[in-house]
């Protein structure tokens, strides 16, 4: 019993995040159901079923048009505080350390611990990856993400147009149109902004106890530092 | 969110990608079902056609010509509009989600999913530029 305890308390934040993720996809599932099947009505056709709902493009579009911001959000974080930096701001590395940094700080090959990772201890192709290897898993996810929100968005889109008696288009045709970029914008802008706030309040406001803030009594000007 | 709890979710993303694709729906049963409604006009039975088309496609016609459906379909400016492609057989039909367009030749046809069944939404439907077709039936 103390094991799990003892589990869940170390895990605690992906549980409690996980928990958050899946209570929420149902409620846009139920929801999302709940007005598809408005506009059927209003349209004269048949509604649908929870499960035919979840198979549809029109639900997988609304989901993978949010994931894949959220992915390219982290992605772009990650990469852009190596080589920049935000005075004050706990989010940023110190002023001076802007860059790849030396293999001593990074604990890599001959400086590697013995608690480092293992493709992190001996130079060639594994450190090369392990070394960008959360860009390359956010990138993929990124890529991923966006490329299912294409495909189904483009079934969505079809589905609408027939719908409205007009002519489908073809994916790369869709590419191309306002729908999708105006899906994605939307989405981006979003992310973008969040992390911008993120990025900028943390100078100034503090929440006693978060490593996302700097200690309360911390000075406005301290970069780098987090509770 | 950890690496772990990502990659499922990357996960979670190819699923939903596979269940999309994998329900995609039978664009020949739409194209079988719109050649059939094209032949019951052709052969002037109303009420064989009348059972291809959806709900809101039979109460247009109904309202449209004040007759029941089995009569209002086979009117001449309904009907005249659908029979042209009768015989001329499928140009290509695509189904996306529970929407079908099949094209035949001479016509164009809009069909919905009810249950397992596609029911023609539109018949007798012209293209015009930059606007909706033009359809001889149109419900739903």
């Amino acid at each position: 019993m103390s094991a799990l305890r003892s589990a869940l308390r170390h895990n605690g934040l992906t549980l409690f995040f996980g928990v958050l993720f899946v209570v929420t996809l149902v409620g846009q599932a139920l929801t999302g159901l709940a007005y598809f099947n408005e506009e059927q009505r209003g349209a004269g056709l048949e509604p649908v079923t929870l499960g035919q709902y979840l198979t549809s493009s029109v639900f997988a579009v609304d989901v993978t048009e949010n994931w894949q911001s959220e992915y390219l959000q982290f992605l772009l974080f990650i990469l852009a505080t190596v080589w920049l930096v935000q005075k004050g701001s706990p989010e940023s590395k110190k002023l001076e350390d802007v860059g790849r940094e030396s293999d001593e700080e990074q604990h890599v090959a001959e400086h590697a611990t013995e608690s480092s990772p293992a493709w992190a201890r001996v130079r060639g192709w594994r450190l090369s990856v392990f070394s960008h290897s959360l860009s390359l898993v956010m990138g993929g996810l990124f890529l991923l993400s966006w490329l299912a929100q294409s495909i189904t968005g483009t079934t969505a889109y079809n589905e609408s147009q027939l719908r409205d008696r007009q002519d489908p288009v073809t994916w790369a045709e869709y590419l191309a149109l306002p729908e999708f970029w105006n899906r994605t914008f939307q989405n981006w802008q979003s992310e973008f902004l969040a992390v911008a706030s993120m990025v900028v309040l943390a100078i100034y406001l503090r929440e006693r106890g978060s490593p996302e803030s700097k200690p309360v009594g911390t000075s406005h000007d301290a970069t780098g530092v987090e509770g | 969110m950890t690496a772990t709890g990502r990659a499922a979710a990357g996960a979670l993303a190819v699923l939903a990608l596979v269940s999309a694709c994998s329900a995609s729906p039978d664009a020949s049963a739409a194209a079988e079902a719109a050649s059939a409604l094209v032949e019951a006009v052709a052969s002037s039975d109303g009420a064989a056609a009348c059972t291809l088309l959806a709900p809101a496609a039979v109460q247009a016609l109904e309202s449209e010509f004040s007759a029941a459906c089995e009569e209002a379909v086979l009117e001449p400016e309904v009907a005249d509009e659908i029979e042209d492609a009768a015989g001329g057989g499928s140009r290509g039909a695509q189904a996306f989600g529970r929407q079908a367009q099949v094209r035949l030749e001479g016509d164009t046809v809009f069909l919905t999913l009810s249950g397992e069944t596609w029911l023609v939404t539109a018949a007798g439907c012209t293209p015009r530029t930059d606007q909706p077709y033009e359809c001889a039936i149109e419900g739903g």
